[in-house]
């Protein structure tokens, strides 16, 4: 008898995860978190204009997010590599499964801006929907934060210090700051590379 | 007799057992299913163990502390395009340099007669990353961002696994940057004096 209610305990739990595995798989996109109703909606991220550089009106003078990213984290050794979480995709660095592009050929596409934003917003989708519920007090707690930082293990090692333009680009980001800050972050930071 | 032969097994099984714990202790330091999967999947070369063997491989996948060669702290091979067939051809005598751009501090080194160049991981010990590195005057586009091992995104044609369009020269894919191409002409007078 009390074998028999392990084994259900067991069967339960297995098709727990089993269930959370498949609802929280996701093949493209930004990952699904659940609206103010408790419907599933695309999880809250930070200005995807700000991230990716596309602006319907030219956007602020300086470079996006995404241009430091992939071309400090982003190189083929490192989150450049198809195996690796937060993959990033760019010209210099591994190039969208989706389109036809060999590394150092043309120009970042659109695609793969879009990829890779979702890629960075999806490492937590929930907590970094948090972040931008409370406007982004909570963005340098956020793991890409603290992992550049070198504050939580990173195999890559401290990749910025805090308060450096580098850090300026993608904490500011996250904080929500003004995006003209963030664009002269991340070009002082793309300039001292 | 039987005390004899009770003593005799005793020794017989402390030498087993000392052999077998001294095998799993050998065998337990290339136990890392991912970097030994590298070294398996390199293609066969022909040219006995020496500076100019394995051309255009990921050097530092043995010339590490898993690997069990002499530690290597940047390593690869540079090549030219033969100016009639354009096909790869070892670029000998290049000076390459690579610059770590936390520190600032740099080393040089020259490209022997298979192309290849490697500074020992005992003569930058207090190395970090990114690196940049330039060969023949041209620098690197992108950082190093961690694997000292050039060829490792420099993967020569046919090399990458990953599907996708080459480049049918330098084998340029999705996921490498291609073969290390410099003009061969561009030799090092320094370089060309090196043992």
């Amino acid at each position: 008898m009390k074998r028999a209610i392990l084994l259900l305990i067991a069967a339960s739990l297995g098709a727990g995860s089993l269930s959370f595995g498949a609802s929280s798989c996701i093949t493209q996109g930004v990952a699904a978190c659940t609206d103010a109703s408790g419907n599933p909606a695309a999880c809250a991220c930070p200005s995807e204009s700000v991230f990716t550089g596309i602006w319907p009106d030219g956007g602020p003078p300086g470079a996006a997010v995404s241009e430091y990213m992939t071309r400090r984290c982003g190189t083929l050794d490192c989150h450049g590599t198809e195996t690796r979480p937060m993959r990033l995709y760019g010209r210099l660095g591994l190039r969208d499964p989706l389109e036809t592009n060999v590394s150092g050929g043309k120009a970042t596409t659109p695609l793969e801006l879009t990829d890779s934003y979702a890629a960075v917003c999806n490492v937590e989708p929930e907590a970094t929907q948090a972040a931008v519920e409370d406007q982004g007090a909570s963005g340098e707690l956020l793991l890409i934060v603290q992992k550049a930082r070198g504050i939580e293990a990173h195999k890559g090692g401290q990749v910025v210090t805090q308060g450096s333009p580098g850090d300026n680009c993608i904490a500011g980001w996250l904080r929500e700051d003004d995006s003209a800050t963030v664009a002269a972050a991340c070009q002082a930071a793309i300039n001292g590379l | 007799m039987s005390r004899f032969l009770a003593t005799r097994f005793a020794l017989v099984s402390s030498v087993s057992f000392a052999s077998v714990a001294l095998l799993t202790v050998a065998a337990g330091c290339r136990n890392d299913p991912v970097e030994q999967a590298i070294i398996n999947s390199l293609p066969a070369d022909s040219s006995p163990n020496g500076a100019e063997h394995r051309a255009g491989q990921p050097c530092l996948v043995c010339h590490d502390a898993y690997g069990g060669a002499t530690p290597f702290a940047v390593a690869g091979t540079v090549y030219g395009l033969d100016a009639t067939t354009k096909a790869l051809v070892p670029a000998a005598n290049i000076n390459v340099t690579v610059l770590d751009s936390n520190s600032g501090d740099s080393r040089k080194a020259c490209t022997n007669a298979a192309g290849n160049f490697y500074i020992l991981a005992a003569n930058w010990s207090d190395l970090t990353f990114p690196l940049t590195p330039t060969a023949a005057g041209l620098s690197m586009e992108s950082l190093v961002g961690r694997d000292g091992s050039c060829a490792s995104c420099h993967a020569l044609p046919g090399a990458s696994t990953t599907g996708g369009p080459q480049d049918p020269v330098t084998g340029a894919s999705r996921d490498s940057a291609g073969a290390i191409v410099v003009n061969p002409a561009m030799t090092d007078p320094n370089c060309m004096s090196t043992p």
